[in-house]
């Protein structure tokens, strides 16, 4: 079957996943106790405020028209309106998921570049002091909690480098961003100095980022990596003459690197998702503190609107896996 | 489709798990947990606390002023917001008619000069400074005060766009507000009401500038996103999430602030942001751990500042539900009770023991009641005079939920058990959770409760009455929720809402709160100081009573 065919019917097939969690999470925020207008109104509202409230946001209907009305605009591309800040959704998302985008994307570089590296070398000498000290920080990395770790960043390194934010505020002002893609842009754009303060910004929430996923490359790379090394295709290109690092990273590697990218995309979809806490510790103004935030503030739109781009970003990624398998071993077809 | 089971967990997980605990790793307020540390009491730190930053020498003008804080602000539009971090934001882009004079509740002129009120007291007339300029270059006149209120209290205004919650809560008693000459504006009011005056200081009652909404209509922008006053920074970009940039107005009609720019910034946690401030990229924060505290105030780069904030939490002792209708009873829960204890033990020293219902930095509070100390052997000897020489039994109502004035309710409640099992009441602890709380014990279906209080126009009235006045204890919408509802008391607050002598109001609330304290309705605990950490070249800043931040006399030292 060709890609494009095959993206299509897997795009479909993602429909009727999509509407079971924007059902689910509909159903779910509403039963969490709390009242949205309660929240907005504050403890001293009259009950005539609070019902004005309610009709205003359309929290008054009967909940399944409530889903009609909100699936109805869904289907034009409308999340909603915020109730905590009145803003459209759809512009509340456009605003931060590009900041947990590059977060999330320099974390997975990051994670599969040490990662791949420390399983490959600990593969080499199992049991060895390599394959000893890679697997304990591997160990490490994923047992740390993030704000654990993103703390200690901050008070070992936090006086050399930028801890919170995207920009500094100086270089933000000559730049002027145009879209939430800060190191992308400044980089097209050949704003060296935006780019410097951006990256800098993103080495120390990417590498706290980066610690769990990291940690789980590097198992699943070495567990992969002895499997591979000890097959007979390897002992073939050994005895053919190749040097051992012809072996291990065009042969052996190729082939360990299924599971490999199985996992990335798992993590990746966790971290899209998921980078709460590493947000929220690195004052990165992203997705994942936001809906949180709504979350404590019965914020039914953006929890809704929220929920289901993490739940599209895990399904594309899902997608991009499959697509992967079949670049990388021509055995597996699509289909 | 194999991705669908963990899809699914995952989106009840985070859900659910958000909302079943408080955010990790530090909201404002939260505190590691552990067991009660009631034998323990820590150090005073509120009485070693300054509430003002040193304020020597020249002004210097010039730099940026960040302050950090640990959520964004939710609107700018001045009469629909009611979360602290917005009206940080607009306090320094709006003035009002009347200002609270620094560190006290009193106001005084700001964009009115005089004001008078007619023999009926249902008539005010202001009069308005002159050559005021909004931001955008339009005149302040008395068109644009009226509009200022106007918009807030007829639906069918044109800019009638908002929930304005503050409007109903402290202005419902408006009938109109107009222009009767180019600088004369007139209220008229359904009712005498003078605390009507305190309640114009507030951040709710900012002229804006109707121009500025106009234009925003015009281009089809949301007028709460770009706010026009005359105050005296000039509002310049809101990045949501992020930061609220705001720079100094040089037509200010009381001189331009001293320095350039002010930027709020947002970090969400309470760590980092100390961090931040350390580094020298804040120039002062709110929110900082209470348990930290002890250990910033000996740190020689920061300044700590601290004052009792405006709010009280309580014990309320339900007046209509036995054993609570003795108030032999009500005095010995209260003499039960250590509060110093409490203070310093449960809130990290960053507490002020309650004399009163209301903090010792609102005007009028009656510093002559005596603080009962704590006495068990009276107690007793009360509740046998009482019938309850076996002791009694009854139950504590609390939220499960940290709220500002009580970080610890739940420790809280197991103190009071304890304290109370002393003299012979053995409490049953009933937790709730927060988000129906009120609503249960408006009810008035508690024996004792946990409540607090934050004011909001630091007027006596606006805590006196609402806490303890008869008219407010009708179930299912009391907001007195020790349902008392004493005759003296009631007399006295009530007068003191149309007496028009500030000497003789304040004579009536200290009666009141002398009624009060024989009569013990509620057990005030604590107020909890506000807190603010500066950095050290912070000149010039001061802590308001109502937990604004001003920052028009401060400046950055070299």
């Amino acid at each position: 079957m060709d890609l494009p065919r095959y993206l299509v019917r897997r795009s479909l097939a993602a429909v009727p996943v999509l509407l079971g969690v924007a059902v689910l999470v509909f159903a779910l925020v509403r039963a969490i106790p709390g009242d949205p207008a309660r929240n907005i109104a504050g403890e001293r509202a009259s009950p005539a405020l609070l019902e004005e409230i309610r009709r205003t946001h359309g929290l008054d209907r009967p909940v399944p028209v409530q889903f009609a009305r909100w699936a109805g605009r869904l289907a034009q591309g409308d999340l909603g309106t915020s109730i905590q800040t009145s803003a459209p959704v759809t512009e509340e998302i456009a605003r931060r998921f590009p900041a947990t985008i590059e977060l999330t994307v320099a974390a997975v570089l990051l994670a599969t570049l040490l990662g791949v590296a420390l399983g490959i070398v600990a593969s080499l000498r199992p049991g060895g002091w390599l394959d000893l000290g890679g697997m304990t920080v591997a160990l490490l990395g994923v047992s740390v909690p993030v704000f654990c770790l993103g703390y200690l960043l901050i008070v070992l390194v936090g006086d050399a480098l930028p801890f919170a934010g995207r920009l500094d505020e100086d270089v933000r002002r000559a730049f002027a961003p145009r879209t939430g893609f800060y190191l992308c842009e400044a980089v097209l754009r050949g704003e060296w100095a935006a780019a410097r303060s951006a990256l800098l910004h993103l080495t120390l929430p990417a590498l706290a980022l980066a610690s769990v996923p990291m940690g789980v490359v590097a198992r699943i790379t070495r567990a992969a990596m002895l499997e591979v090394l000890g097959q007979d295709f390897v002992r073939t290109a050994r005895a053919k003459g190749l040097s051992e690092r012809a072996v291990v990273l065009r042969h052996a590697l190729r082939t360990a690197l299924i599971p490999i990218v199985t996992v990335l995309g798992v993590q990746t979809g966790y971290l899209l998702g998921g980078a709460v806490l590493t947000e929220t510790v690195f004052a990165w103004p992203g997705m994942g503190e936001f809906v949180v935030k709504a979350i404590g503030e019965r914020d039914y739109p953006t929890i809704q609107g929220g929920v289901l781009l993490f739940a599209t970003t895990f399904v594309v990624a899902n997608l991009v896996v499959d697509v992967a398998y079949a670049w990388l071993d021509p055995r597996v077809r699509l289909q | 489709m194999r991705i669908a089971a963990p899809l699914a967990a995952f989106a009840v997980a985070l859900v659910l798990g958000a909302a079943g605990c408080p955010p990790a790793p530090s909201a404002p307020g939260a505190q590691p947990s552990g067991g009660v540390e009631v034998t323990d009491p820590g150090q005073d730190l509120t009485r070693s606390l300054r509430d003002q930053a040193p304020s020597d020498g020249e002004p210097r003008r010039g730099g940026t002023f960040v302050f950090g804080r640990g959520a964004d602000a939710v609107s700018l539009d001045p009469a629909d917001v009611t979360d602290g971090e917005s009206v940080k934001v607009v306090t320094n882009v709006f003035d009002g008619l009347v200002v609270y004079k620094p560190g006290t509740t009193e106001v005084e002129p700001c964009l009115a000069t005089s004001w008078t009120q007619s023999d009926d007291g249902l008539t005010w007339t202001f009069e308005l400074r002159e050559g005021v300029t909004f931001h955008d270059g339009t005149p302040l006149d008395a068109a644009a005060v009226a509009f200022s209120f106007e918009r807030q209290r007829d639906p069918a205004h044109p800019f009638h766009q908002g929930e304005f919650v503050y409007w109903h809560d402290q202005f419902s008693f408006v009938t109109k507000v107009e222009a009767a000459g180019p600088r004369t504006v007139v209220f008229r009011l359904d009712r005498p009401f003078v605390p009507f005056l305190t309640s114009l200081a507030m951040f709710t009652a900012s002229i804006v500038s109707p121009a500025a909404f106009e234009q925003a209509r015009a281009a089809g922008k949301d007028p709460a996103h770009h706010p026009v006053g005359t105050g005296p920074f000039r509002f310049v970009e809101w990045r949501r999430g992020e930061a609220v940039v705001l720079e100094a107005f040089d037509g200010h009609w009381a001189g331009r602030p001293h320095v350039d720019r002010l930027v709020f910034r947002v970090v969400p946690d309470n760590n980092t942001r100390l961090a931040l401030l350390r580094k020298g990229e804040l120039q002062a924060m709110d929110g900082v751990n209470l348990a930290d505290v002890a250990q910033v105030v000996a740190e020689p780069g920061v300044t700590v500042l601290g004052q009792p904030g405006m709010n009280v939490a309580y014990l309320a002792l339900n007046c209509q539900k036995a054993p609570f209708t003795d108030a032999r009873v009500r005095r010995a829960v209260a003499l039960a009770l250590d509060r110093e204890r409490i203070a310093r033990s449960l809130y990290y020293g960053l507490a002020t023991p309650a004399r009163n219902p209301m903090p010792p930095t609102v005007w009028g509070h009656a510093d002559g009641v005596a603080l009962p100390a704590p006495d068990r052997e009276a107690a007793k000897a009360l509740l046998a005079e009482a019938g309850f020489a076996q002791g009694l039994d009854t139950e504590l109502w609390t939220m499960t939920n940290p709220r500002p004035y009580m970080p610890q309710p739940d420790k809280l409640a197991q103190y009071v058990k304890a304290a109370l099992a002393q003299v012979g009441v053995r409490v049953t602890i009933v937790p709730k959770e927060w988000a129906s709380y009120l609503q249960e014990v408006q009810s008035g279906e508690h024996p004792m409760c946990f409540l607090g209080w934050t004011g909001d126009t630091g007027d006596p009235d606006n805590f006196l009455y609402v806490l303890l006045d008869r008219e407010n204890t009708k179930k299912g919408s009391a907001s007195n929720y020790s349902f008392y509802t004493g005759e003296a008391v009631h007399e006295a607050l009530v007068a003191a809402r149309v007496e028009r002598d500030p000497a003789a109001r304040a004579a009536l609330y200290a009666k009141a709160q002398e009624q009060i304290a024989a009569d013990v309705p509620m057990v005030p605990l604590v107020h909890t100081t506000q807190v603010a950490l500066l950095g050290p070249r912070v000149r010039g800043y001061r802590l308001y009573p109502t937990g604004d931040v001003r920052l028009r006399g401060t400046w950055l030292a070299e």
